[in-house]
């Protein structure tokens, strides 16, 4: 399945298919995923995307400042953040999915590509501003998603205060 | 607790800027001074950033790699270099001295990590841990001097694996346990597999789901382990029941960057009784204001003072 889609590799398909049910044995899940199948190919995916993915000089920096304020790293690393917080996942997804083709080609450029906006617009031909709101209005888009998903979730909250 | 509107609209425009691989270093140096004006705008732009890189892991994304060339000539030289490196390695690697037989093993405040012993064992230390590990032909014997630590054990029954913290052994085939200290009390939490557990005569049998609380003044009854509730630790997740609150701030203190203060010794010890997740800390600390009447707040050097 992993061939059919991504190709022969690097990296080797079969690397990534074991990589993955090992992630998956590793998870000690709360509960057993309702689709066993779909949540392997996850991991397997995403272990592909960072196997291709272009770590931009801005990502690293962004952590540094976060170590140097004291904040606690962001472990947004693709199979953790499957495994943790399927649901949110899934509603991410979702969102990205629903984005005009134009916003979700700069996601690809910007996060998977590493491009600077300086070389998107060399390429692409948009300005610069406009990347920049393009940008700027998927992630508006994506957050607002995920944030009613999150306020349908607040009740669960309220009971824990309740338990508190 | 709700990040307001204005603060979440700031945290994207600095999100573009810093993304957009132009940002000068004055725009650096102000984006990380506002970060540190307000623990609102560091969390607000924490969820931002995380989101963003989230956006990353998804089938639209995907669907591009496909597309991508997948092996540039650049990276097939790169690979070229690292098996000369491996090979390099491997031909120096017999005049590498053996290590020493006791190897210490720590990690620092907020610092969750995962070490493989050389007998095929796996430890994961917790926030502010500290273990000392020492390997032999007859025994396996790890001190856990400080902290919590996860143990997946493998089987070798000609070697037992002994675990001592405090006052206590754990003694182990070949399982997968979690080991929390909190004050003076030990907790031991059993995954799999079979573990006696012993405090001066006394001793305990553990397997698959169960959990002891051992204390200076003894072994207490086992308990079940409810479901997803093992070594949550690891997933920046507590459960404190009947816990005091010098505790659970000790606790919190050594998985979180943040640092907690009790305004008033009387305040250790009190006792609650709470469920949460570390990113959700100021949340907890307002059902603490309800349900305690604790206030809390923070000072300009980010230390979070609880008091009544």
């Amino acid at each position: 399945m992993l061939r059919a889609k991504f190709g022969n590799g690097p990296p080797d398909p079969e690397d990534i298919a074991q990589q993955a049910f090992m992630r998956y044995a590793e998870a000690e899940l709360a509960q057993p995923p309702d689709n066993p199948k779909a949540f392997v190919y996850t991991i397997a995916r995403n272990l592909i995307i960072d196997a291709h993915r272009v770590q931009s000089r801005q990502e690293q920096l962004i952590d540094d400042i976060f170590a140097e304020v004291g904040m606690l790293p962001l472990n947004e690393s693709s199979a953790e953040s499957c495994l943790l917080e399927g649901e949110r996942m899934q509603m991410v997804e979702r969102a990205v999915a629903s984005l005009p083709a134009k916003q979700q080609e700069l996601i690809v450029a910007s996060r998977l590509r590493g491009e600077t906006y300086q070389q998107i617009a060399a390429r692409t031909g948009y300005s610069l501003g406009d990347i920049s709101r393009n940008i700027e209005r998927a992630h508006t888009a994506i957050q607002t998603m995920l944030q009613a998903w999150e306020d349908g979730q607040q009740q669960s909250m309220v009971q824990q205060r309740e338990y508190l | 607790m709700k990040i307001h509107n204005d603060i979440q609209q700031q945290a994207r425009h600095w999100l573009v800027v810093l993304h957009s691989g132009q940002a000068s270093a004055q725009q650096w140096q102000q984006f990380k001074a506002w970060l540190q004006q307000d623990s609102r705008h560091q969390q607000s732009y924490r969820d931002a950033e995380l989101l963003w890189r989230q956006s990353t892991y998804t089938e639209t994304v995907a669907e591009q790699v496909a597309t991508l060339p997948t092996s540039t000539p650049k990276r097939r030289q790169a690979l070229w270099w690292l098996a000369a490196c491996v090979a390099l390695l491997a031909l120096l690697l017999p005049f590498v001295p053996t290590p020493p037989e006791k190897q210490m093993f720590s990690t620092a405040r907020g610092q969750i990590q995962t070490f493989r012993l050389e007998d095929g064992s796996s430890l994961t230390l917790g926030g502010d841990s500290m273990a000392e590990v020492s390997l032999s032909k007859h025994a396996r014997q790890v001190v856990l001097k400080k902290g919590d630590g996860v143990f997946d054990v493998a089987p070798d029954p000609q070697r037992p694996f002994v675990v001592a913290v405090r006052h206590n052994q754990i003694r182990v085939l070949g399982t997968l346990f979690d080991v929390q200290q909190t004050g003076e009390r030990v907790q031991v939490s059993v995954a799999h597999g079979r573990v006696e557990v012993s405090q001066n005569n006394q001793t305990q049998l553990l397997t698959d789901n169960q959990a002891v609380v051992l204390a200076p003044q003894g072994i207490s009854a086992v308990t079940a382990l409810g479901a997803g509730q093992f070594a949550n630790w690891r997933q920046h997740r507590f459960n404190f029941e009947d816990s005091t609150l010098q505790d659970v701030i000790s606790v919190i203190n050594r998985y979180g960057k943040v640092n907690l203060k009790l305004s008033h010794p009387s305040l250790a010890t009190q006792r609650l009784t709470a469920a949460f997740r570390l990113d959700q800390l100021e949340q907890m600390l307002d059902a603490l204001q309800l349900s305690h009447n604790i206030h809390w707040h923070q000072d300009p050097q980010g230390v979070i003072w609880l008091s009544i």
